[in-house]
């Protein structure tokens, strides 16, 4: 007997589809007449949950479809409620509100599209298996990737509690952006009297080691026990030998731009980023240096090390926090002309306030170092903007204000304008704060800038002030573009590294943006800062504080529980041919025994490993062949013209519920097969469809180069190809078969693919 | 029957069998069958390629009975072909929409129909780096050479649906095939393409080789060292040997692999069903064989043996890949092709072009099953007549358990009430008196509660043959064996069983079971024993020859003068490869000269008798044992032996000059204990 559970969910459900008469189908008028069905206001509440309970009891239920929310919303609370009376993978769900309610405007035919979906899902459950679990052991060590002002308080946390640390650094030291930053909003502390304190701690924390210099080159292993390969760059100099006296650089006679200056200093080929550094040690630049040897005769401690090569080593560790941050979008050679010596990015501007920093403090424009009359800031340079990033980049409104305050209180005769879309200063005391600019003469005007135009060592901005709908032409002698967030580089490579998923804007995307903003779609991976979005000082410490919590927690016991949703061999069919095993990029299949295995520890469940295997031997579980074979004969059973859209469990699934949440238009022809990831499509489940009678089949995966899973999308792209040919060979007509790419957050982007299907499959 | 090749067959499978029971020397005698094989007796196991026929006793038509079995199969969803059933999938979508085009640079016309087949499909859906379709644009290409243009008809078949049980969904093809080639000449560049054309459609039809052979073109003889695999719809299934040979012969350097014509062994897969490790082995063995001949070209005229012959090349990381690597596959077109200067193999590109098609709307297909369509007397005729002698086994390339097979299509058939009446009489007697005579005594019970084994006599000794039971009663007591024959016996149920009353049979043997368990169990009867053993579970049995050859030092056994043949009975014998204790005891008893039959051991013929045959089919029953002592006759035997009450009650109905006992009733003799 199969229980079939569906919740109104208040009005969000019940308003779009006829509930009652769904519930009436499924227990009167459905083939199967194993079937039971039962409704209630809020199936995940106490009440609905123990409707569940009671009537798995009663009616001694073999599967139980819940037809609710996404899975990805309450599935864990709906698993946990069934895991109390039967196997906890004994339930397969019907999404009907995302992907039914919400995206189908006309209540009939949400209602019929509701009946397929839960066909399916119904077929779908009468081939569940119980599956079981292990307990693995973990590691309790944690890396953290990134020496910013996230990765340092994380590591403070987590060593607070006991564990050790490996915090791995791309820089010669540890402090991020927050280290370079003259003064921080709202209270305009000096940053570097806020971060020292916490950059002393970090050094001499016993349980923290640091690796300046160093990046993460492979990350293998399972959640609780990945062993990680890091590659630490030469620095040129003995660690152990330096004492960061700096007579090297005093003697070096290389001059060039100083990266950490942002180029608005001079640095030798021999130096220090920053006084409080660590670790506090002096690094030569292979880039610049000249090898004159210089720095080699004066070194008192013989630290010098021309020949030092990259070291590699590995680790191993339980969890990782990737806090890789973010940098600036580069706008030289655009219409903000960033590469006019008198156009700087606001990260430069904090580099000439720095007191340390190359001017002592002094603002001096970089053509002639003189001070300017009139400053402008440009507001949402690159952000908001569809040309560049359509986000709003959300700290500039305040780092703007902020560097304007100090200045006009420092240079009260000089003339700053803040040209800005709106203000957005949400957040406590930011309005008082931006108020009390306005007070002090900062002139801001409400107009965004379409060009800077150089007129010599000067710049005209053409400008609409929008309260006055005037056109102006702003000449000002130095200009600060307020430039936006974007991911930083090690954010991307660290992405790719452990394939980690994106969103849309480049940042890493978390599991779930409001009720798990800190974990990833992989367990025991985790993110957090400004890695995640742009956000301030403040809330990267939040998220610190956060993640720390969250790796504690993953991390408590000697061991942790994995659920055996594996890939399964059969060997009496198994013909050993290799090709699982060369499918599978974790090598999860054993094949040095008598017969093939799957490590369960290490699979990860994608089923890539199924699709090749010639004999059926192998097959992913809660995911079998046959599981969604059945779930498609469902669907078609109810609704044979159908479109089918295999969506990945990343990204796929996940645009197709924005779709929903964000209320868009979506064919009721369209109908949604959750797989792990398209990677574990077959040629079968790409042209079954068609013998039922869909009109088309969909793939809706990863960005090219995010999967989840690697290189899934990309297996995926391959076989769409054969099999769309196959289609025109068969005269079916290879057109019906598409795969269309995009990341979890593009809700958008799943509606256009539904649409062009329809249009397509007309 | 075409028994030319049987005797090679049967040779090599002895020897297969002697290389296999080497490597296991070490395991318990007569505890596993040593022929590794396929155990399922699943029917998608079986490879339709008909090397059983050449061995078969009754000449029984298993491949139709295959066929019609995956088609009840089907019908329950149970049928699954290898590489997740896409190419089957593919066949039926292909007789659903307009099959496309895709061979290019062909010049077309209309003097004859050339039917190219799925290669292309195949290409595709492997998702191997392949090129299986340059075979019939080789063809293709060859017919333009040889002054044809030919009408290209697209499309699929219908083999496998065929040959998987998609019965109905083959009709739907067929019909539409039908309409575009009825009344045309029609050249087929693949065997498989050709026995349906020939054989299921009845169309005009010409092999590729064939009609380039009835052209005789000039042929510059490449040196491509080749040998040639025989397809099974080519050989067996059309006995179309010579033609492929002689082309290749003319085309290249060709040389002969061991094992060709009736007896090759087939690609081991069968309508993308049933590939497995056996399946994979058997190819390997295959390849070897290919290798051996110093060829560097495995050439076949059938697409699929192509595909499945080549797997193994595509293995990962295979030791066996690379052993086999520089034997590489090409079809008869290829070759063709390469010599008459019109198609390079070693350099044709997967170049197929595919229109893009507008794809009509595919309306689901309306297919209600109705298995009773296909139900006829011939097929019932078919299903009743295996003896279930196993030994279609020795000779099927993936060893096959055929005998379970036949048992799970008899189960279907009497489940539609279709089986024999007699079967039904024997399985009504079962049920009502617990033996198959329909005695209504009890079987005859011996408390003995503590003793350690228990003696299940089965109903022939305990009914019919008064002396087996009494000897083996005497022999265990000589040996000391302290045994109890339980209260409340019945029969082991193995008619019912072998016949298709599998209901019955699991009543039966719940009822056994509770008295069998926990001790050790000795049988007379070799069909006793077999069922007891591996229809049974969780028993331990023992033949009672078992106990004897243990201890035969203990028997004082006397000179018995006597030229003594031996049969081995099928359920002991070919199941269980149990051949030599039996013969170590006879020959154990001094005096004695044993004579072997010419099928003996793994090769033995069967008496007739199993699989119900007796009952249902008498004639076909005597004839076989007739056979059997006929040349018992001729060789002069005095008595024949054996160790299965069942066959000497039918070798005996069936000779009256030589007697046929039980190697009991020989030991008795030789202990002096017979009764004249």
């Amino acid at each position: 007997m199969i229980g079939v559970f569906i919740c109104f969910c208040g009005n969000n459900i019940g308003g779009y589809i006829d509930v009652q008469q769904l519930t009436d189908y499924f227990n009167e008028e459905y083939p199967a007449d194993d079937v039971v069905a039962f409704n209630t206001t809020f199936l995940c509440s106490e009440i609905g949950q123990d409707l569940i309970k009671e009537k798995i009891e009663e009616l001694n239920l073999d599967a139980v479809v819940i037809a609710s929310c996404s899975p990805k919303h309450h599935g864990a609370i709906f698993q946990a409620c069934i895991g109390e009376k039967m196997n906890q993978y004994r339930w397969e769900f019907a999404n009907i509100r995302e992907q039914c309610a919400w995206v189908t405007p006309n209540k009939k035919n949400a209602t019929e599209k509701a009946k397929a979906i839960i066909s399916g899902a119904i077929e779908k459950s009468r081939l569940l298996e119980d599956i079981g679990s292990t307990r693995v052991p973990v590691t309790k060590d944690i890396l953290v990737i990134g020496g910013g002002i996230t990765g340092m308080h994380a590591a403070l946390e987590l060593s607070a509690k006991g564990f050790h640390v490996h915090l791995v650094e791309k820089k010669e030291t540890v402090g991020g952006n927050m280290v370079r930053f003259d003064r921080v909003f709202p209270t305009d502390d000096c940053a570097m009297c806020t971060s020292s304190p916490i950059l002393a701690e970090v050094a001499m924390d016993p349980l923290i080691d640091i690796y300046s210099l160093s990046e993460v080159t492979e990350v293998k292993g399972r959640p609780g026990e990945y062993d990680v390969t890091v590659v630490k760059q030469p620095r040129y100099i003995d660690e152990t030998k330096c004492t960061a006296c700096g007579d090297c650089t005093a003697h070096c006679p290389v001059e060039v731009w100083s990266e950490w200056d942002e180029g608005m200093g001079l640095r030798a080929a021999t130096y220090k980023p920053m006084a409080q550094a660590v670790p506090l040690k002096n690094r030569i630049n292979m880039d610049s240096c000249i090898r004159c040897g210089t720095c080699e005769n004066v070194c008192k401690a013989e630290a010098v090390m021309y020949n030092e090569e990259p070291k590699e080593f590995t680790m191993k560790v339980g969890a990782i926090l990737v806090a890789t941050g973010y940098e600036l979008i580069d706008l030289k050679n655009t219409e903000y002309h960033q590469e006019h010596p008198n156009v700087i990015s606001g990260l430069q501007l904090e580099r000439l306030k720095v007191p340390s920093g190359p001017t002592a403090g002094e603002i001096l424009r970089p053509s002639d170092g003189k001070m300017p009359k009139h400053l402008v800031f440009v507001q949402c340079a690159g952000s908001r903007d569809r040309r560049y990033n359509v986000y709003c980049s959300k700290i500039c409104c305040m780092y703007a204000t902020k560097n304007a305050r100090l200045i006009k209180s420092e240079n009260p005769d000089m003339k700053i304008s803040i040209c800005y879309i709106d203000m957005r200063t949400a957040g406590r005391g930011y309005e008082e704060f931006f108020d009390k600019a306005r007070e002090m003469g900062i002139n801001y005007i409400r107009g965004n800038v379409s060009e800077i135009v150089p007129d010599g060592e000067d710049l005209i901005l053409k400008v609409e002030d929008t309260f006055t709908s005037e056109p102006l032409d702003l000449k000002a002698d130095l200009v600060v573009l307020s430039s936006g967030l974007i991911p930083s580089q090690g954010t991307k490579d660290v992405a790719s590294t452990i394939h980690l998923v994106s969103g849309a804007d480049g940042f890493l995307a978390p599991v779930h943006v409001k009720i798990a903003p800190v974990d990833t779609a992989t367990k025991g991976i985790f993110i957090g800062g400004t890695t995640e979005a742009p956000k301030p000082i403040q809330e990267c410490i939040t998220d610190a504080g956060l993640v720390a919590s969250r790796i504690a927690s993953f991390l408590k016991d000697d061991d942790i529980e994995i659920d055996l949703t594996t890939s399964k061999i059969n060997p009496e069919i198994c013909i050993k041919c290799g090709t699982c095993a060369e499918n599978c990029v974790y090598d999860a299949i054993d094949t040095t025994g008598e017969n093939y295995e799957v490590l369960d520890v290490s699979c990860m469940a994608c089923g890539k490993c199924s699709v090749t295997c010639p004999t059926n031997a192998i097959d992913l579980s809660l995911y079998t062949e046959d599981q969604v074979i059945k779930q498609i004969d469902g669907i078609l059973a109810e609704d044979p013209d159908s479109i089918i859209g295999f969506s990945c469990y990343q990204c796929g699934y996940n645009a197709a519920d924005l779709a929903g949440t964000a209320k868009s238009f979506i064919d009721p022809k369209i109908k949604v097969v959750l797989v792990p990831c398209s990677g574990r499509v077959t040629m079968q489940h790409m042209l079954y469809p068609f013998f039922k009678g869909a009109r088309g089949v969909f793939l809706a995966a990863c960005l090219e180069g995010q999967c989840h899973y690697i290189d899934g999308n990309l297996q995926a792209k391959e076989k769409v190809k054969l099999a769309k040919k196959a289609l025109d060979v068969m005269g079916v007509g290879g057109h019906k078969l598409n795969l269309f790419n995009m990341s979890s957050a593009e809700g958008p982007k799943f509606v256009a693919a539904a649409k062009r299907m329809v249009e397509i499959c007309q | 029957m075409p028994v030319e090749g049987a005797e090679k067959v049967q040779n090599e499978a002895a020897e297969y069998k002697a290389q296999s029971g080497e490597n296991e020397m070490d395991q318990e005698a007569n505890k596993t069958p040593k022929v590794e094989g396929c155990e399922f007796g699943d029917v998608v196991d079986c490879v339709t390629c008909k090397r059983c026929s050449l061995v078969c006793p009754t000449e029984l038509d298993l491949e139709r009975v295959v066929r019609i079995h995956r088609y009840i199969k089907d019908s329950y969803g149970q049928v699954k072909g290898s590489h997740r059933d896409v190419f089957r999938l593919a066949s039926k979508l292909s007789g659903m929409a307009d099959a496309q085009g895709w061979l290019t640079g062909i010049d077309e016309g209309d003097d004859i129909v050339f039917f190219p087949g799925c290669a292309a499909l195949f290409d595709l859906l492997l998702q191997r780096d392949t090129n299986y379709s340059g075979n019939a644009k080789a063809a293709a290409l060859t017919l333009n050479k040889l002054g044809y243009k030919p009408e290209i008809v697209y499309g699929c078949c219908g083999h496998d649906l065929y040959y998987s049980g998609a019965l109905d969904e083959f009709e739907l093809i067929k019909a539409e095939n039908m309409e575009k080639l009825k009344g045309k000449k029609i050249v087929v560049s693949c065997a498989e393409g050709y026995h349906m054309f020939k054989n299921i459609y009845g169309l005009d039809v010409v092999g590729f080789e064939e009609f380039v052979l009835e052209h005789n073109p000039e042929f510059v003889n490449t040196d491509l060292k080749t040998t040639y695999h025989d397809p099974c719809r080519y050989g067996r299934y059309n006995e179309v040997y010579d033609a492929p040979r002689e082309v290749l012969k003319k085309a290249s350097d060709f040389r002969e692999m061991e094992n060709i014509r009736e007896e090759a062994i087939c690609c081991s897969v069968s309508a993308w069903m049933n590939c497995n490790k056996y399946s994979r082995d058997t190819r390997k063995k295959r390849l070897e064989e290919a290798k051996a001949t110093g060829a560097d070209y495995l050439v076949t005229a059938c697409t699929k043996c192509s595909i499945h012959l080549d797997c193994i090349h595509f293995e990962k990381n295979s030791e066996d890949a690379e052993a086999l690597e520089d034997i590489k596959i090409l079809g008869t077109a290829q070759v063709v092709g390469y010599a008459l200067g019109v198609y390079d193999p070693f350099k044709e590109e997967v170049d197929y072009i595919v229109p893009e098609t507008a794809g009509k709307f595919l309306e689901p297909l309306k297919i209600q099953k109705n298995v009773d369509q296909y139900i006829d007397d011939e097929l019932l005729d078919n299903a009743f007549l295996c003896t279930t002698c196993k030994n279609c086994t020795i000779v099927c390339p993936n060893h096959h358990d055929t005998a379970s097979m036949m048992e799970e299509f008899r189960s279907e058939l009497v489940k539609k009430d279709l089986g024999p009446e007699k079967h039904s009489k024997i399985a009504k007697a079962i049920m009502n008196t617990g033996n198959a005579f329909g005695e209504k005594e009890p079987m005859t019970p011996h408390p003995n509660e503590k003793a350690e084994y228990i003696y299940y006599p089965g109903c022939v000794a305990n009914y019919r043959r008064d002396d087996v039971y009494q000897a083996t009663k005497k022999i265990l007591d000589l040996l000391d064996v302290d045994y109890e024959i339980p209260e409340g016996l019945v029969c082991c149920g193995s008619v019912l069983r072998r016949a298709g009353h599998e209901d019955e049979f699991q009543d039966i043997r719940e009822k056994n079971t509770e008295l069998l368990r926990g001790k050790k169990v000795i049988c007379s009867c070799s069909g006793c024993y077999a069922t007891l053993k591996k229809d049974y579970e969780g028993l331990d049995v023992y033949h009672i020859t078992d106990i004897v050859k243990e201890n035969i030092d203990k028997l004082p056994l006397k000179e018995v003068k006597k030229k003594v043949m031996y049969h081995d009975p099928c359920h002991l014998g070919r199941k269980f490869e149990y051949y030599d204790i039996p013969r170590e005891i006879i020959e154990a008893v001094p005096g004695v000269e044993l004579i072997a039959f010419e099928k003996e051991k793994e090769n033995a013929q069967c008496c007739g008798a199993g699989g119900g045959v007796k009952s249902a089919k008498p004639d076909i029953a005597n004839n076989l044992a007739k056979k059997k002592m006929d040349e018992a006759k001729e060789k002069g035997a005095d008595m024949v032996v054996s160790a299965c009450p069942f066959c000497e009650l039918n070798l005996n109905d069936n000779c009256e000059e030589i007697p046929v006992v039980d190697i009991l009733n020989l030991l008795m003799e030789s202990l002096g204990e017979v009764k004249e």
